[in-house]
């Protein structure tokens, strides 16, 4: 049993372990160190992977690579130049878009209880803090944009 | 006499973990034999001044402050970006983000020349329960080699914008 003062490696039991010091339960796959929640409605995966650890939260949206358009990636890029705390990025790799919102940590040195508690708290709450944020700018970016097609629309009519 | 066992122990012994200040990451940096100075950041009146520990590359500008709970590490790509590059940039910020861990990149109007970008790498540590100095060298050393790669990765997209010479370049 170590102390709260003791720094330690991190396993994946251990985040699941502190995760339930914040009343969430994880579901810990074994053997491949990584654990899931659903936290206020979107799926959280934690994961160790040997030098760092990462929090991250995935939205499937309706959108794909072929609508060519470029809000999700504009609004991911404005909201990491203000840091809500994690970053955004749009995952376009399979058929829908996927606005994905992760934050990293280096746990190469070992953390100790309440460093993990902290790390993580913070973590989970930047990473679903990012993805409103996502949600916003790419709202008002798409709302801009039909404030000057509209205008550009009247000109022509004009 | 009993043999004696040591449990097995880090190559270098750490400290116990506190509070996280500029001093303590310019001993670090000193340590690594890093250039690096320690400058006032300006603040609005009435706020106590924070201090940034600013190092580099002769490609990038970095610079770790503390930010409440937060040890950040920000930097600044060399290369000079128009706004007519703004699309190629999105795409090159955007696949670095989906496919490597760390750091952010990120870009934004620069604040030196109008119709200019500048691409940004940023990471961050919670600080919240403080840091053991073998923690503080695992973020600074394992950030300044990611801002690196990452901008590495950068040049090979944006060559023509290289306009400087690498002095250390094997090549």
């Amino acid at each position: 049993m170590s102390s709260n003062t003791d720094i330690t490696p991190v396993t994946i039991q251990r985040v699941a372990d502190a995760m339930s010091g914040f009343d969430v339960q994880l579901d810990v796959h074994e053997g491949n160190d990584v654990a899931s929640a659903n936290l206020n409605g979107l799926p959280v995966t934690f994961a160790v992977l040997g030098s760092v650890a990462l929090v991250r939260a995935d939205t499937v949206t309706e959108q794909t690579l072929a609508d060519a358009d470029p809000t999700l990636y504009l609004a991911s890029n404005q909201v990491n130049c203000v840091s809500f705390g994690a970053r955004a990025s749009v995952m376009d790799r399979g058929e829908n878009l996927i606005v994905r919102t992760e934050r990293e940590f280096s746990i190469a040195a070992g953390l100790t209880d309440a460093q993990l508690s902290a790390t993580l708290r913070d973590a989970v709450d930047a990473v679903l803090a990012t993805q409103d944020g996502v949600k916003v700018a790419a709202e008002e970016l798409a709302e801009l944009r039909a404030a000057v097609e509209k205008q550009l629309d009247e000109h022509q009519n004009s | 006499m009993g043999q004696v066992t040591n449990p097995p122990s880090s190559p270098i012994p750490d400290t116990p973990v506190a509070p996280v200040t500029p001093e303590r990451l310019a001993e670090l940096l000193e340590a690594e034999g890093l250039q690096y100075r320690l400058e006032s950041a300006p603040v609005p009146d009435g706020e106590a001044s924070t201090v940034v520990v600013r190092t580099g590359f002769i490609n990038a500008a970095i610079a770790f402050s503390l930010d409440g709970d937060r040890l950040i590490c920000d930097s600044m790509w060399r290369g000079e970006v128009t706004k007519a590059d703004a699309p190629k940039v999105l795409g090159i910020v955007s696949e670095w983000n989906q496919s490597q861990y760390m750091p952010t990149l990120r870009f934004f109007e620069s604040s030196v020349g109008e119709g200019h970008l500048t691409i940004s790498a940023h990471r961050q540590v919670n600080t919240a329960e403080g840091l053991s100095r073998n923690q503080i060298g695992a973020f600074v050393m394992s950030s300044l080699d990611g801002v690196l790669r990452a901008y590495d990765w950068v040049e090979k997209q944006l060559p023509e914008l290289v306009t400087w010479e690498d002095p250390h370049n094997e090549q």
